[in-house]
């Protein structure tokens, strides 16, 4: 029997946000669990399963290999996340992660744009949720937010109403031969509200602004679902675009550079993911059948190390309250388990091997020799020796080792461990073990060998080149206490000075006619030499009688009267 | 510092080691561009561009991106 699994989580969330504490943790491993249970026992090429809404023909469910390894990996992330987060008491942040998820795997399985679109956007709102359960800035932030994915979710829907209007079909398949016949409005507008979500500059700050914001545990899922989401929609729809390849460079690049300035733990992870997700956009962008593999591999794998170090680092936050590097340092002694499991994480997303980033990265820039893209595969290794320089070396340098600030941590729930280790146990077998993620990839036959002798030496060659420089120049990299601007400048600075020049011009302008009107008018009538009673003009003096209004009033009705008796 | 000394020894016979493999195993058939051709390319390419990355990032942030912490907080603006 074929369960959706959106459904099993989407159906659970009410049921979570009643139900007392202890009932609530049962009812979030089972929703979970049953979810992932669903997910991993998809027959192939499932469904479709059809409904007709006022002439619209949508595939709630039709699940080909693509879909399949999504909708696995959201449940995956959704089970390690529900037993980090299985403490926290807030009932209504574990209902909003279950919309959220089931939201993101509905988008993965859907057969058409219309239901993909639903899921989207309950996927965009549960995502806002999540968020607001965050520290006191989750509010502002929240809201910059919602504003950026509201313009992102109209873009979207313009795009598939042009589309339709258009005479497209609405069915994902369909679309492959839309795109291919090349740009139209419907498809760049669609592209760009799906650009937003997968973060790509300059339409990425609201990743960075928001995701450090939300509680310890939310942010996990926070990582986890919106940016690849709008991944697999870009594999499905929009493979092979050129500028999805530049686009993608660019980004990996452009998060590296951030992360070096950044003294926030967890806005540095951030700007981490913009860059991680920039490979896969590159992968989409080249659009052949191993970089698109790679693409969906590298989500696949990006998914749980991502998880593992925000774990880590709401690890960190749980147990000292701290979250920036120039008020961390020294815990690796109090907290050996963090430690040592963000460090699997670490060597995870800076492709060591034996770790599941270097079976999936390398894939996507063995893809860009392959197709003939030198300055890609150039550029794309340029960002992974930044990453290792943040994420494995800058990072747990100046949180876990690096001067001791004398920091007692609290100790921390156990389950908050279990999920981390859940996730470095699955980093860690997929780095051993791809061959069980690349036969499940969506293009077949796929072979890659990432363990031959001469990738393993290269591999080895960058980190410790990394290393070397890193070690030469750590004194330059502790934290600093400082923001940096970024696109989202645009609307925190100028705009919201305009806005409110606005405002107070408006208000300005009311107060200036509540002042300046009865003086004004009194001194109209005296221009208009109305005689003056006592010392005031008599403003009733030339007002018509009642009696003219009455003739009017009369005259009307008699008009009424005879068109009724005519007619 | 003793413990430095001994990580630089490990880290210059593992580049030592993979210079030597790369030239032992080295695969022509998926060498696509020179690079892949030169031993330790990745080795000077891994320094170099993190030396790269990290003046040109802290050069960007000190003449341009960074502000004090408050600079978003600051009310009335």
């Amino acid at each position: 029997m074929t369960v959706h699994p959106g459904f099993v989580l989407i159906g659970a969330a009410p049921v979570v946000a009643l139900l007392p504490a202890r009932a609530r943790q049962v009812a979030l491993l089972t929703a979970s669990l049953g979810a992932l249970l669903a997910a991993a026992g998809l027959p192939v090429d499932a469904g479709p399963w059809v409904q007709q809404v006022a002439g619209f023909r949508l595939e709630l469910l039709r699940a080909d290999a693509l879909g399949r390894l999504f909708a696995l990996i959201f449940t995956v992330v959704t089970v390690i996340g529900v037993v980090f987060a299985l403490h926290v008491r807030r009932a209504t942040e574990h209902a909003a992660v279950l919309l959220y998820a089931g939201g993101a795997v509905g988008v993965a399985l859907a057969g058409d744009w219309i239901t993909a679109f639903v899921f989207w956007e309950l996927m965009g709102l549960a995502s806002l949720a999540v968020l607001w359960h965050g520290g006191e800035r989750a509010g502002p932030a929240g809201l910059r937010f919602l504003f950026i994915h509201a313009l992102g979710a109209s873009l979207f829907f313009a795009g598939l109403v042009l589309h339709v209007a258009g005479g497209g079909d609405t069915s994902l398949a369909a679309w492959a031969a839309t795109w291919r016949a090349g740009w139209s409005l419907p498809a760049a507008l669609i592209l760009a509200g799906v650009a937003i979500n997968a973060a790509i500059p300059p339409l990425h700050p609201w990743l960075t602004d928001a995701y450090p914001e939300a509680s310890a545990t939310g942010t996990v899922f926070l990582s986890a679902f919106t940016t690849k989401t709008a991944v697999y929609l870009l594999i499905r729809a929009f493979a092979g675009s050129e500028l999805l390849l530049w686009a993608g460079v660019a980004m990996a690049l452009y998060g590296v550079v951030y992360a070096v300035l950044e003294n926030d733990i967890r806005r540095l992870l951030a700007y981490h993911i913009v860059s991680q997700v920039g490979y896969m956009v590159a992968g989409v962008g080249m659009g052949t059948a191993m970089s698109l593999d790679g693409s969906a591999a590298h989500a696949f794998c990006h998914i749980l190390y991502k998880a593992l170090l925000l774990m880590g680092a709401g690890a960190v936050l749980e147990a000292t309250g701290r979250r920036k590097l120039t008020e961390l340092g020294g815990l690796a002694a109090r907290m050996p388990a963090v430690t040592a499991l963000y460090m699997i994480g670490a060597f995870s997303i800076s492709g060591v091997p034996l770790f599941n980033g270097f079976v999936s990265k390398s894939v996507i820039i063995s893809a860009a020799a392959d197709g003939g893209w030198p300055v890609a595969e150039l550029l794309l290794t340029l960002a992974s020796v930044g990453t290792f320089l943040h994420t494995g070396l800058k990072l747990p340098f100046f949180t876990f080792f690096g001067p001791d600030r004398g920091i007692v941590p609290s100790p921390l729930p156990r389950n908050m461990i279990v999920g981390m280790a859940l996730a470095a146990l699955l980093c860690f077998g997929l780095g051993i073990m791809p061959g069980w993620l690349y036969a499940r990839l969506p293009f077949q036959p796929f072979e890659y060998h990432p363990y031959t002798v001469d990738h393993v030496a290269a591999s080895l060659q960058l980190l410790l080149g990394t290393g070397g420089a890193f070690w030469l120049l750590r004194s330059k990299l502790s934290g600093e206490p400082t923001v940096s601007l970024d696109t989202d400048w645009v609307y925190r600075r100028p705009l919201r000075v305009a806005l409110r020049t606005v405002v107070r011009g408006a208000a300005a302008a009311g107060e200036a006619a509540r002042a300046v009107g009865p003086p004004f008018s009194i001194w109209l009538a005296r221009i208009a030499r109305m005689p003056a009673s006592g010392g005031a003009p008599d403003l009733d003096a030339y007002r018509a009688p009642v009696g003219v209004t009455v003739l009017w009033v009369l005259a009307l009705f008699i008009l009424l009267a005879l068109y009724g008796s005519l007619s | 510092m003793k413990s430095v000394k001994v990580w630089w020894g490990l880290a210059g016979a593992a580049a030592l080691a993979s210079g030597a493999a790369k030239i032992a195993y080295h695969d022509a058939a998926h060498a696509r561009f020179w690079w892949h051709e030169v031993p330790a390319f990745d080795l000077v390419y891994g320094f170099a561009g993190c030396l790269a990355i990290i003046v040109l990032s802290k050069a960007l942030g000190k003449l341009w991106l960074q502000r004090p912490e408050g600079y978003y907080d600051e009310d009335g603006r």
